[in-house]
């Protein structure tokens, strides 16, 4: 397609044949490809003019309402909507259930009086080799009050021993 | 045309911070267009306000990347063509008929449109025509095809698409230029791929 067409084509096209020059319409009587091409895009514009809608329609009433309920369908999932879904949690119950369920084993089976035996030679030990230390050492021995209570009378039995035996 | 300091912007800026009274002032003053563009694609009222629904779903997700280099209708309305030929595709594919393949039907209405389109066409040919024109369309760019969409269907004379998309007027006769031409060399091809089968 030749200048004069293109410059002008919109304008044509539109319908606008004032603001066309004379120019374009003198190129058209001359050039018989660029005629043939101006028809086809003629019929183009047609068609597709034939996409225009209806005047008057619109979205039944509500359309705000279901615009928001889309939005929340497609959101994505925050973290803690995990814990939320049925069977994420019926996983969880049964997981932590289980987990109490060791951990109480555990303590029971392994209570504080059963360590005593171990704990006490090593004592016995070193307050033999240097019984003033002892009572220094005793607080490291135990975390909680009850083993330092249990640990202060043991000690001070093996002082009254080792003072006797002296 | 600056579109940064316009009330438009002020209003998708609210919208980009989630303020939920301005989202719903733009689904108010674009659900008209919006649902008048897909009908006027698909003809059909219940796929219009599925698509419509779609349509703003997604506006609300990705109104942070418009970055007000065009209208907000421009970009709105290059969102709901897409999600039309979107539809149209699943449709296609559901049919098991692949989009690119125009099938012989096509070829004869684009045979017929000639004299279809001088002699007041018949509902029937009115719609395979519709039809065939969205299968060509789909064969343009995202813009080629919004803009041309913009300019034939929605009636905006080139000084309106230069202020919505901003760019300058030289600028979009150039490109709907090419446009057209795309289009006209994509129905030419739909002819010639006809005459070869025939033969």
């Amino acid at each position: 397609m030749h200048q004069p067409i293109r410059d002008n084509l919109e304008e044509y096209l539109k319908g606008s044949t004032r603001q066309v020059p004379q120019a374009f319409h003198a190129h058209l009587v001359a050039c018989e490809e660029c005629a043939t091409e101006l028809r086809l895009l003629e019929t183009q514009a047609n068609m597709l003019r034939s996409l225009r809608s209806d005047a008057g329609v619109g979205p039944n009433p509500g359309f705000y309402a279901r615009v928001m309920d889309r939005i929340e369908e497609q959101a994505p999932a925050s973290i803690w909507s995990v814990f939320l879904q049925p069977s994420f949690g019926r996983r969880l119950a049964i997981a932590s259930a289980t987990l109490v369920v060791l951990l109480g084993t555990y303590l029971v089976t392994t209570e504080p009086g059963d360590q005593t035996p171990a704990a006490a030679p090593a004592v016995a030990t070193t307050d033999s080799v240097k019984p003033g230390a002892s009572e220094m050492g005793a607080p490291e021995m135990g975390a909680t009050q009850d083993s330092l209570q249990q640990q202060r009378r043991r000690d001070a039995v093996l002082v009254d021993l080792a003072s006797f035996h002296e | 045309m600056d579109h940064r300091n316009t009330e438009e912007a002020a209003l998708v800026r609210r919208v980009q911070a989630r303020d939920e009274i301005a989202f719903r002032e733009v689904v108010e003053r674009y659900q008209a267009k919006v649902f008048s563009i897909i009908h006027g694609i698909l003809r059909n009222h219940n796929d219009a306000e599925d698509i419509a629904q779609q349509v703003f779903a997604k506006i609300y997700f990705s109104i942070t990347n418009f970055d007000f280099r065009s209208s907000l209708l421009t970009w709105i309305y290059k969102i709901t063509v897409n999600e039309c030929y979107d539809y149209l595709r699943k449709k296609r594919v559901r049919k098991l008929v692949y989009e690119s393949d125009f099938s012989e039907e096509d070829t004869q209405r684009m045979q017929n449109i000639d004299t279809a389109t001088s002699q007041a066409p018949a509902v029937d040919t009115q719609l395979a025509q519709r039809d065939l024109v969205l299968k060509l369309l789909d064969k343009l760019s995202e813009e080629d095809r919004s803009l041309l969409m913009l300019k034939e269907v929605e009636g905006h004379s080139v000084e309106e698409l230069s202020q919505m998309t901003g760019m300058n007027e030289n600028t979009i006769k150039v490109k709907l230029f090419r446009a057209r031409q795309k289009l006209l060399k994509a129905s030419q091809r739909l002819i010639r791929g006809s005459g070869q089968t025939k033969v």
